[in-house]
């Protein structure tokens, strides 16, 4: 019973200031999109040659980010690997 | 229902196999690309493992061949990512859009990102089952 | 509107079951909705009402197309997130199996003190 009344208490808390930050998102399907997401729809065909434009920003316009993304994958596996030894 | 499931796990690896595949070629005309792609190949790895076990399936692949495969493809994708620094404008004035063959360097990063990510989820499905206390 | 109040409802459930579930794999799970909560409000803030996904297929006129795609840009960001919290959910698991080789025990209301 008290487990309960203190995960309530912890609940509210954290839903007020959910609350408070869901009221500054722009309403629902009225997106403005802003300088840079245009540059991207309008030129992904001519300087990438693909017709994807979510493919062309995640290899090309932002490819380093793609690679350090990568990198933390690689490191993940490797320390699933120490942690689990058996030696 | 052990022979149930090896049954059918067997029957179905080379379909996943050909739709992780297809979906990771095709990554500049439809939605997808690297990244689901390399997940399904991974998915059809690990029902593999649960239908037969996961001593049985380790027997057949030699000592370190999913680390070997991890390192290489990390390697190839960093090496396409510095090459097409200098040569994109000949890669690209070689292709027609909207075919297969398009799409510049996104293509191979495509294939190259695929493997990647097959290669480290099944080296973590490997990992987790190893038979010990 | 509704895709609003789902992603709250997931994230605000998603760290009850963390918090207040006693086994170790019930607490991995509630912070994974939870994180599918937050990736759900990321897509659905850049919604266009009466939108297309911004693929461009051949024989389609471009000024409509570019008018009326919805953003990619949050959907990118997505797509790496959505591999770190899978990296993120091996470790854990991993630190769930190391702990209960040790403790012999997945309740978290057993292993209560540090000893070693």
């Amino acid at each position: 019973m008290r487990k309960l009344i203190l995960v309530a208490v912890l609940l509210l808390i954290v839903s007020i200031y959910l609350l408070k930050a869901f009221l500054l998102i722009p309403a629902f399907g009225s997106a403005k999109q802003d300088r840079v997401a245009d540059y991207y729809v309008e030129n992904a065909l001519e300087d990438t040659g693909s017709a994807n434009a979510v493919n062309a920003i995640v290899w090309d316009y932002r490819g380093y980010d793609t690679m350090g993304e990568e990198t933390l994958l690689f490191a993940g596996a490797i320390g699933l690997l120490l942690v689990l030894r058996r030696d | 229902m052990d022979n149930l499931v090896k049954i059918i796990g067997n029957v179905l690896f080379p379909f996943m196999l050909v739709f992780g595949f297809y979906v990771a070629f095709h990554g500049h005309l439809s939605p997808g690309g690297g990244f689901p792609g390399g997940v399904i190949i991974a998915t059809g790895i690990a029902i593999l493992v649960i239908g037969n076990g996961a001593a049985a399936i380790k027997r057949r692949f030699r000592d370190g061949v999913s680390s070997a495969v991890k390192t290489v493809s990390g390697i190839l994708l960093i090496s396409i990512i510095i090459l097409g620094l200098f040569f994109r404008d000949r890669l690209l004035s070689t292709q027609v859009f909207f075919e297969l063959w398009s799409g510049g360097f996104t293509l191979l990063l495509n294939l190259a990102g695929g493997i990647m990510v097959a290669a480290g989820l099944g080296l973590i499905v490997f990992v987790m089952t190893e038979d010990a206390e | 509107m509704i895709a609003y109040i789902a992603a709250f409802a997931l994230i605000v459930l998603g760290m009850a079951v963390a918090v207040a579930r006693d086994n170790f794999i019930k607490k991995v799970m509630g912070l994974t909705i939870s994180v599918n909560g937050i990736h759900l409000l990321l897509i659905s803030i850049g919604y266009k009402t009466g939108g297309i996904a911004p693929i461009m297929t051949s024989g389609m006129n471009f000024f409509s197309f570019s008018g009326s795609a919805v953003d990619p840009l949050p959907q990118a960001m997505v797509l790496t997130s959505i591999v770190i919290d899978l990296s993120m959910t091996a470790l854990m698991l991993g630190i769930v199996i190391m702990l209960y080789s040790k403790t012999r025990t997945l309740r978290s209301s057993k292993t209560r003190r540090l000893k070693g």
